[in-house]
């Protein structure tokens, strides 16, 4: 039986380990009529291992995994960010950022991402904070600007960084630009428009008045045309900046529409075209940002409530978003059309993943854990059945899907039967031994059933 | 013996099933005459009878529910240090508030002035309709409040009792039915302006356990035992049914209960996190998919 660990954090700052074990797929062989059919086997009880003690002002408020899953990264209310053995909870470093207060409601961390040399996060104030690992001295603290609601990395190009939040809209950052030091910015900045636009006096001396905030668009957007001419509005893209979206038209009254990102995610894990937003009143975009246009490709409005957390979908052309009513939705990126809602949630869920749950396996599943204290795993097929649900006392506030446990081939020998072809399946020698030791005892059979009826 | 379906006269059909319903009766009543003379003279028969015998009712025969709460070490500290940890823990006495909805009827009135009777160091302000929800949160906690009760009007009648914990929440909306007001009640009894007792009964799940802090939190936390005022809260089946009573000590074996009012039934529609906001977030929320069998509870 192969078994596959989540990992969750809650509001008593614990953070749990849910290990769920999958029965073995067994092919349903067709059954006479009048004999039984053979009994289901029993669903095996998931284990939680639970770390840490409780303590509201550790509440964890983020979690995600560092580069190559080596160390959990636990965001906790109190400004901690520490990294954690994923085998036994211990606590391999931490580091503490100071979060203070804005009106007597504590500031909370929106983003968080860890890679082999650095920790990001970002507070809903707008610190980005880029801490390296190794060097607890090195770290870099830049402004994002106010009120951000969630700060995503690209998860394959780290230095691609997205922001979004009330009265923020969608801005994607470049983080090579933004952390480096705008002294030395100047330089390789005259020095590229030296190489490239050469002769073009005009141009490059406007983009050189305006400089260093056009030096993250400079690599992507050159020999085409300067971001001035790409952007019509006189808005100029602020240093380290990719890319900055625009507010939808006004509404059919001629009134502006308010603008308030609640969560984000990139949709594909090999460019940073295409990301889906969610908004408080129920919105759900599709920034493209390939084709040029700084307003959104697909705008829908779903549901009726504020979006809380989203995933991604199968594959591009789909995300997971639930609202403040308890509903989950599947919706479309492409058309903005609800495809199919989940079911059993009793409270908001808080965080979503989806994973694949057997490595050579196509089949997606979606995990979730929820402010009714339940963990739920649900099959992302067209029924989005409900495939496990454990109680784990606490409101929950963040999941990881975490290692696959493949079947163990010293279980299968006393199970026998039909685990023990899975077995086999791996040795072709062995495989075959069997397969002709059977057919050899067959004929013996038959043979000597021959002589009987001879004699 | 004829089957007295197949009888065709009509009359005789009347009789002789009269005659048969009588003659069960007869039969039941005698058997239960020896019952008790056998019972009265050997006591242990009867306990024995009442222990085994014991009908399936929708409760006893409740689906399983793992969030049922039994002497759980992480639950207990979830619970030191949750919102109503003032109370429990600090000690803070409880003030509330209580409005309605705008544009109150007279009905509305009445349930609210009951409804100051109960609880102790309740202050009734008429709702104005200039003030939104969210502006008499801030008041109130400005004000020391620790809880606020709207009630909420269809029809002219109170159908919803919002209630919300102060300064962090959580939020509780209440589906109200079944109001009986205290004059409406016959034989009720004078209230006392004594703080009462409370009972508390079957919030056993980890929602159940956080409404019956809810509603604990709602009363003094020493009563005045020489008022001999009750309120009670009993959680059946998710309704959960007030009832106020005075006990009266008839000698020292046998005690009197007297209705003082008001009666009214409460079910749980939602839970919210935090004070009261359109927008929030939802601990639990009731949805009609959920009603998937009769046997399944979640208080």
């Amino acid at each position: 039986m192969s078994s596959r660990r989540f990992y969750t954090g809650d509001e008593q700052g614990l953070v749990k380990v849910v290990t769920i074990t999958e029965l073995p797929v067994v092919k349903v062989k067709r059954v006479r009529r009048n004999q039984p059919a053979p009994e289901a086997p029993t669903k095996p009880v998931p284990t939680v291992e639970t770390w840490g003690a409780p303590d509201r002002n550790k509440a964890v408020q983020l979690l995600c995994w560092d580069h190559e899953k080596k160390h959990l990264v636990v965001a906790r209310k109190n400004g901690l960010v520490q990294l954690m053995d994923p085998k036994d909870g211990a606590v391999i470093s931490e580091f503490q950022h100071t979060l203070g207060k804005d009106n007597k409601i504590d500031n909370f961390f929106v983003g968080l991402f860890a890679n082999a040399e650095s920790i990001i996060t970002c507070v809903n104030t707008g610190e980005l904070t880029v801490q390296s690992i190794q060097d607890r001295t090195k770290s870099t603290v830049v402004n994002v600007g106010k009120d951000i609601c969630r700060m995503r990395v690209h998860p394959k190009e780290h230095h691609i960084i997205a922001t979004a939040g009330k009265e923020q809209e969608l801005t994607i950052w470049d983080l090579n630009v933004l952390c480096r030091d705008p002294s030395e910015d100047a330089e390789p900045q005259a020095e590229t428009i030296k190489g490239k636009k050469r002769g073009k006096n005009g141009k490059a001396g406007s983009i050189k008045e305006s400089s260093p905030s056009t030096a993250g668009l400079g690599k992507k957007a050159n020999g085409t045309s300067g971001p001035e001419a790409r952007y019509k509005s006189k808005e100029v893209l602020a240093r380290g900046q990719l890319f900055k979206a625009k507010n939808v038209k006004n509404d059919h009254l001629d009134l502006r529409v308010p603008v308030w990102n609640t969560e984000l995610q990139f949709l594909s894990h090999f460019d940073f075209s295409r990301i889906a937003v969610g908004t408080r009143f129920h919105q759900i975009r599709v920034y493209d940002i390939k084709n040029g246009a700084r307003r959104p490709a697909v705008d829908a409005e779903v549901g009726e409530m504020p979006v809380v957390a989203m995933a991604n979908g199968r594959d591009a052309g789909e995300v997971i978003f639930s609202d403040t009513v308890t509903n989950v939705y599947s919706v479309d990126t492409l058309t903005g059309q609800i495809l199919g809602q989940y079911k059993g949630f009793a409270g908001v869920t808080t965080a979503l993943e989806t994973f694949t749950p057997f490595e050579d396996d196509e089949a997606t599943h979606l995990v979730s854990v929820a402010m009714d204290r339940c963990l739920r795993v649900h099959e992302m097929s067209k029924t989005r059945k409900l495939l496990h649900k454990v109680y784990l006392k606490q409101r929950m506030t963040a999941v990881v899907v975490g290692e696959y446990t493949p079947v163990e081939p010293t279980e299968d020998d006393e199970e026998g039967g039909n685990s023990r072809s899975k077995k086999n399946a791996g040795n072709d020698d062995e495989n075959d031994d069997d397969l002709w030791e059977s057919m050899g005892k067959l004929e013996d059979k038959k043979s000597k059933k021959r002589k009987i009826n001879k004699e | 013996m004829v089957e007295i379906n197949t009888i065709k006269n009509k009359l005789k059909r009347e009789e002789l099933y009269q005659k048969q319903k009588n003659a069960k009766a007869k039969a039941k009543r005698d058997r239960r005459t020896v019952l008790q003379k056998e019972e009265s003279s050997n006591p242990e028969k009867k306990e024995k009878r009442l222990t085994e015998n014991v009908p399936n009712t929708l409760e006893n025969t409740r689906e399983f529910d793992e969030t049922i709460v039994e002497d759980d070490a992480e639950v207990a500290a979830d619970e030191e240090t949750d919102e109503f940890a003032q109370y429990f823990q600090n000690g803070l006495a409880p003030k509330i508030l209580i409005t309605t909805s705008k544009g109150p009827s007279a009905s509305v009135y009445e349930f609210a002035t009951e409804l100051v009777d109960i609880f102790p160091n309740t202050h009734f302000v008429k709702r104005k309709a200039q003030f939104e929800m969210r502006h008499i949160i801030e008041f109130s906690k400005n004000r020391d409040f620790t809880d606020i009760m709207v009630i909420n009007e269809d029809r002219k009648e109170p159908n919803a009792l919002t209630l919300i914990h102060l300064p962090n929440g959580p939020t509780a909306h209440f589906k109200l039915s079944s109001i009986a007001l205290s004059k409406d009640i016959e034989g009720h009894g004078r209230t006392s302006s004594h703080k009462p007792e409370l009972i508390l009964n079957n919030f056993n799940t980890r929602l159940g356990h956080t409404i019956g802090r809810m509603f604990t939190a709602l009363f003094p936390h020493v009563p005045e035992f020489q008022g001999r005022q009750v309120a009670t809260l009993h959680n059946q089946r998710d309704f959960i049914f007030f009832r106020r009573h005075r006990y009266m000590f008839k000698n020292a074996k046998r005690v009197n209960l007297q209705e003082l009012g008001p009666r009214f039934t409460l079910k749980l529609k939602w839970l919210q996190k935090g004070t009261f906001d359109r927008k929030g977030e939802h601990e639990w929320m009731f949805k009609p998919e959920m009603e998937t069998s009769r046997r399944r509870f979640f208080l």
